[in-house]
């Protein structure tokens, strides 16, 4: 079953088009991949099913609520954004409880089994600001899911984490995964194969290519998923 | 009601953890009381009473708004920067709750550094002997400052909204400069004659002036006449006038500030 459906959505910025007709489809509890290099429109895509954004032109529902009705979409959405969004001088349990209170829900339980699925048990009464960057991009996913929301944007989740950290995320979000639908935008490619269910490529605001992997891969003829990606999204044959 | 006493509660939490407040919105005032009385020990006696605590106090509540001033313009760009707002804008939040959830803790703190100069304008004031107010007099004090505490708040939200945290502070700056000279904190603006006219019509001096005549202050003596029977700032001076722009200017710094944050928040949903 669709749970985002987007038809031919365009989204001009003064004189950038940033979104150009793209039209895709979302199935319910996947993990879906935005793929593209910086300024492909995976963000401003995310922004406008978020309502961050109004699209210039272009219809999308998200859960059967058109982007119109944006404050019942908000209500079972969260997001992530690239930049680590968090209360810096809270704690950790400060700001998972300020976005559970935020959303009108009272769950302890919940949050304590999102306490233990992040591992934010040894943290939990540290200020954010003393965190590591690996930490707090981790509090910044685990706050994004405090909502139960049903459809989660993670909004290049990896970026600027070390190794070590990336890795770490990963396992989390592949521990989420058939437990809501995830809609995660990335520009590493290592990180879409090995987490997505299936991946849409974006260049220039234009969706060149959809599809899982194996079938990305074979739409471009190659073996490999960078050479397929760079096939794709450059134009680079041969 | 809920998501703004929740979102004030995130906001109250957070600028209390941070040490600035302290030393900015508490200290610094303080200190200035302290640093006047030091110079008063120096200065011929009953030539300067611009540095009474009578006349030193109201001055110095509107030096430390424009401090707060200071602060909540950070907060708020800070909150803009870390993207912790745009996540918010994508929560069912409202933009009402947004201006009331910043403006209800700035006021609260505001509120607390009235109690506490004033708290400390009574320990100055009898230790030295001078006096200070009566308690009904230091409780209309505190509600001649709230419009006040609502400009310096209001533009501070302002700042934060369409400033990010580098240049915020520098516009703030100029307040505060402005509430130490224009306003006639520790300048005595009321020897200076056409000078003081034009303070007149900023925001920054009526309220002072208000001030001193809620707490009986008394005018500079310019000659030995009033050295020996010094004039008093009186309400029924100048008081009418300047209480109506006093509103005024706080009805309009509110307005502006709202405008703009709701202007902001659409554009940036654009």
């Amino acid at each position: 079953m669709e749970i985002i459906n987007i038809n031919k959505i365009t989204k001009h910025y003064k004189t950038v088009k940033a979104l150009d007709e793209v039209s895709l489809s979302i199935h319910e509890g996947e993990l879906f991949g935005l793929l593209g290099v910086n300024g492909a429109g995976k963000t401003t895509l995310i922004r406008i099913l978020s309502g961050l954004a109004k699209a210039t032109s272009g219809e999308a529902t998200v859960d059967g609520y058109s982007l119109k009705q944006i404050d019942e979409i908000k209500k079972i959405i969260d997001v992530s954004p690239q930049e680590t969004s968090v209360a810096m001088n809270l704690t950790v349990k400060e700001n998972l409880e300020f976005f559970q209170s935020l959303y009108d829900i009272d769950d302890k339980e919940y949050l304590d089994s999102i306490v233990n699925s992040f591992s934010l048990g040894e943290v939990l009464n540290k200020r954010a600001k003393t965190l590591s960057g690996g930490w707090q991009r981790r509090l910044s996913i685990a706050v994004a899911l405090i909502s139960k929301p049903k459809i989660i944007f993670l909004d290049e989740p990896t970026l600027g984490l070390d190794v070590l950290a990336r890795r770490e995320l990963w396992k989390v979000i592949k521990s989420l995964k058939g437990k809501m639908t995830i809609v995660l935008t990335s520009h590493y490619l290592e990180e879409i194969e090995a987490l997505c269910d299936r991946v849409a490529i974006m260049s220039k605001g234009h969706l060149l290519d959809i599809g899982t992997v194996e079938e990305i891969k074979k739409h471009a003829n190659e073996d490999s998923f960078e050479e397929a990606f760079v096939k794709i999204a450059g134009g680079i044959v041969e | 009601m809920k998501k703004v006493l929740l979102f004030a509660k995130r906001n109250l939490t957070e600028m209390v953890r941070d040490p600035l407040l302290y030393i900015f919105c508490i200290g610094f005032p303080i200190m200035m009381i302290g640093v006047f009385n030091i110079i008063l020990g120096f200065a011929p006696e009953g030539k300067t009473p611009v540095f009474y605590e009578k006349s030193l106090i109201p001055g110095i509540m509107i030096f430390g708004f424009s401090l707060l001033m200071l602060m909540s313009a950070l907060h708020v760009s800070k909150d803009r920067q870390s993207a912790f707002l745009k996540r918010l804008f994508s929560s069912p939040m409202k933009p009402y709750q947004f201006i009331l959830g910043y403006l209800l803790p700035f006021c609260l703190i505001g509120i607390a550094q009235i109690i506490i100069v004033i708290i400390t304008g009574y320990i100055f004031g009898s230790a030295s002997g001078r006096g200070f107010v009566s308690f009904p007099g230091a409780l209309l004090l505190f509600v001649e400052m709230l419009p006040m505490l609502i400009i310096n708040v209001s533009l501070g939200m302002m700042f934060g909204t369409i400033l990010n945290d580098k240049s915020s502070p520098a516009i703030c700056s100029i307040f505060v400069s402005a509430s130490g000279i224009i306003g006639g904190s520790w300048m005595p603006l009321d020897t200076m004659g056409g000078f003081e006219k034009f303070c007149g019509y900023l925001p920054f001096y009526q309220a002072v002036y208000l001030g001193r005549c809620v707490t009986g202050a008394i005018h500079t003596p310019v000659d030995m006449e009033t050295t020996i029977n010094p004039v008093l700032y009186t309400f029924a001076d100048r008081g009418i006038l300047y209480l109506s722009m006093y509103l005024g200017y706080m009805v309009l710094c509110a307005a502006l500030s709202l405008f703009v944050f709701t202007r902001k928040m659409k554009s940036d949903i654009n």
